[in-house]
């Protein structure tokens, strides 16, 4: 029975991997498919930092602000945003502080990096400024 | 039923809460650990296997309604930092 259950891999995803993921544009939704399915199939964990949920939560919200959806909608991807059960991992701040001023990023973005650092796993992120100069710092680190 | 013995070492200060807590719930040491397991990585797998999938429908089907072209995440984030 042990034998077949089969431990899935996980990835750091940060709030903008998030929100494409439950608000893609036509570009980033071939990738975001590949990214559920595995999801789906067990075959992938998605693990990110206790401060996803403001950064996410403030996404949804200037989404409805400028538009792009309605609160109705809104309120069922919160839902489904919560649902997902991301694992929220504590991060070392100190560590995160010293990224944020060696790389001149947000401590939002720094805690990412932190913690994939810490972890070992990739961070995935669609924040093409967080890409560039994370991979000073992390080898992997994808953009999606 | 409980046909496997295995020996595990913890620390100190664990075993001391365990013991505790075993005498409080009136259950043995193994059962609290078992009690554990089922809680912590059974439940995981099986929210992994049943719930991920209905989820995963859910946010598709969410997506057939909300058609978006060229959306710029960092600023959508950014923006609500402030607003």
């Amino acid at each position: 029975m042990a034998e077949n259950i089969k431990l899935p891999s996980k990835i750091v995803v940060d709030a903008s991997v998030v929100l494409a993921l439950l608000l893609p544009d036509e570009k980033v939704k071939p990738k975001i498919v590949k990214i559920l399915e595995q999801y789906s199939q067990g075959k992938l964990d998605l693990v990110s930092t206790q401060l996803l949920d403001f950064e996410v939560l403030n996404g949804i919200k200037t989404a409805i602000l400028r538009k792009r959806i309605s609160k109705e909608i809104a309120k069922k991807i919160v839902s489904h945003f919560f649902r997902l059960k991301i694992q929220r991992k504590k991060i070392d701040f100190r560590i995160t502080f010293n990224y944020s001023l060696k790389l001149s990023i947000s401590i939002y973005d720094a805690g990412y990096l932190a913690l994939a650092k810490k972890t070992k796993l990739s961070l995935a992120t669609a924040d093409k400024n967080l890409f560039q100069k994370g991979k000073k710092e992390l080898k992997n680190i994808v953009f999606l | 039923m409980l046909t496997k013995r295995t020996n595990l070492l913890l620390r100190k200060t664990d075993y001391q809460f365990l013991q505790l807590l075993a005498r409080k719930q009136e259950v043995s040491i193994g059962e609290l650990i078992r009690r554990a397991i089922d809680k912590t990585y059974k439940e995981r797998l099986s929210f992994t296997l049943e719930q991920r999938k209905k989820e995963v429908a859910g946010i598709k089907r969410l997506w057939e309604k909300i058609q978006l072209k060229k959306v710029d995440y960092k600023s959508l984030i950014e923006y609500g930092r402030k607003y």
